[in-house]
């Protein structure tokens, strides 16, 4: 019988797979590029599932592979120089697919209006921000997914909405 | 589901299996609990009865040997977890799907003596490294050899449980492992998308 302690794969793709995407669509303009990342934050989950331990929701888990994803990334993008063709590593996408994607990019417009706006403060509280505000997780998985504790989540959050209603005064 | 979701779940489940995977509240895991083949095993043993699929679901979070994908542009995605039952049965996957690719593992008791082949001074390039396993993803094909090479694919198990892997071409005969303790590897560059570029060279 299945384990009440266990969740099948698919449910929590079909919940996380929209928060996520939209995470790196607020990063990236390219959907072949929202697409890899989104990929490889799934593919990496399946690799990694047994790292899973039920503290926090398995949309926070997620977000933190994707956080691990998207830095990977930049640091590929840093380094990168020269060309050798026999590797690659995107996945190849229908059209339809790409419209999806683009949809998605452009929806996120908003969400990368706050990001800009959120540019002063501490990447952790911009973090927060996103996570809690943008991609609505609940403070405590935000705190999971941001490898802090609940109350630190708590009190960066707080300050950065001080300060960014601040800087909304007129 | 979107399209672009939909598209992306076809692909984990027929690339990484991922509708028979669980996410699990447990706690850790005890560690005689065996990886899920995904290569081979699981394959032939689908669909012959509800009891063994319940049985199988007690393990399906336990990472497969390897993946492998083939994008709709030609190339190949693979990642293993689990060289030693990996190594085997890609290779014979690849050999059925006509991509001259073999994976050779590099082990420290590998009998092969340095030199033969003389991979001194060959480009390895490496995987990204991602948090546990490694993915490759390459072009297969004669396009990509130079006429009378073959495209190998050294991969290693390091002590932490990753896999590293590296691709190269050499001229056959394709030796059944590398002697982890006849090279080094050092760092010589960078290659498309931040790949690093890695040299072989005698260890002295």
């Amino acid at each position: 019988l299945a384990d009440a302690r266990q969740i099948e794969f698919a449910t929590v793709y079909r919940q996380a797979v929209g928060p996520i995407a939209a995470f790196f669509a607020r990063r990236c303009r390219d959907p072949q590029q929202v697409a890899d990342l989104t990929s490889r934050t799934f593919v990496e989950a399946i690799a990694s599932v047994h790292t899973y331990e039920g503290r926090g929701t398995p949309t926070a888990w997620l977000f933190a592979i994707a956080r691990r994803v998207y830095a990977n990334h930049l640091a590929e993008r840093a380094a990168g120089v020269g060309l050798i063709d026999r590797l690659g590593s995107q996945p190849d996408l229908a059209d339809d697919e790409i419209e999806d994607l683009a949809a998605r990019i452009d929806a996120q417009r908003d969400g990368r209006r706050l990001l800009a706006r959120t540019a002063r403060l501490s990447g952790l509280e911009r973090e927060a921000v996103e996570l809690v505000d943008l991609a609505g997780l609940a403070p405590k998985d935000a705190a999971r997914a941001l490898g802090v504790s609940p109350n630190t989540l708590r009190v960066r959050l707080f300050r950065a909405h001080n300060r960014l209603r601040k800087e909304l005064k007129p | 589901l979107t399209a672009f979701e939909d598209g992306l779940w076809r692909r984990l489940v027929e690339d990484h299996g991922a509708e028979r995977v669980v996410v699990a509240h447990a706690a850790p895991r005890r560690r005689t609990e065996r990886p899920l083949l995904i290569g081979g095993g699981v394959t032939a043993l689908a669909g012959v009865g509800a009891g063994l699929a319940l049985a199988l679901g007690a393990f399906a979070s336990a990472p497969p040997a390897y993946a492998l994908t083939r994008n709709a542009a030609g190339s190949i995605t693979i990642t293993i977890n689990d060289l030693e039952t990996a190594a085997p049965q890609l290779n014979a996957r690849f050999a059925a799907m006509g991509i001259e690719e073999t994976v050779v593992p590099v082990q420290a008791n590998c009998p092969v003596k340095a030199g033969s082949p003389d991979l001194q001074g060959a480009p390895l390039l490496v995987a990204p490294q991602e948090q546990r396993s490694d993915t490759l993803t390459f072009y297969p094909g004669d396009r990509w050899l130079a006429p009378g090479f073959t495209g190998i694919i050294a991969a290693e198990q390091l002590p932490d449980g990753k896999v590293a892997m590296a691709i190269e071409a050499i001229r056959p005969p394709v030796p059944s492992c590398f002697p982890a303790t006849a090279y080094r590897i050092q760092r010589a560059g960078t290659a498309k998308n931040g790949i690093p570029i890695f040299q072989v060279v005698r260890a002295s």
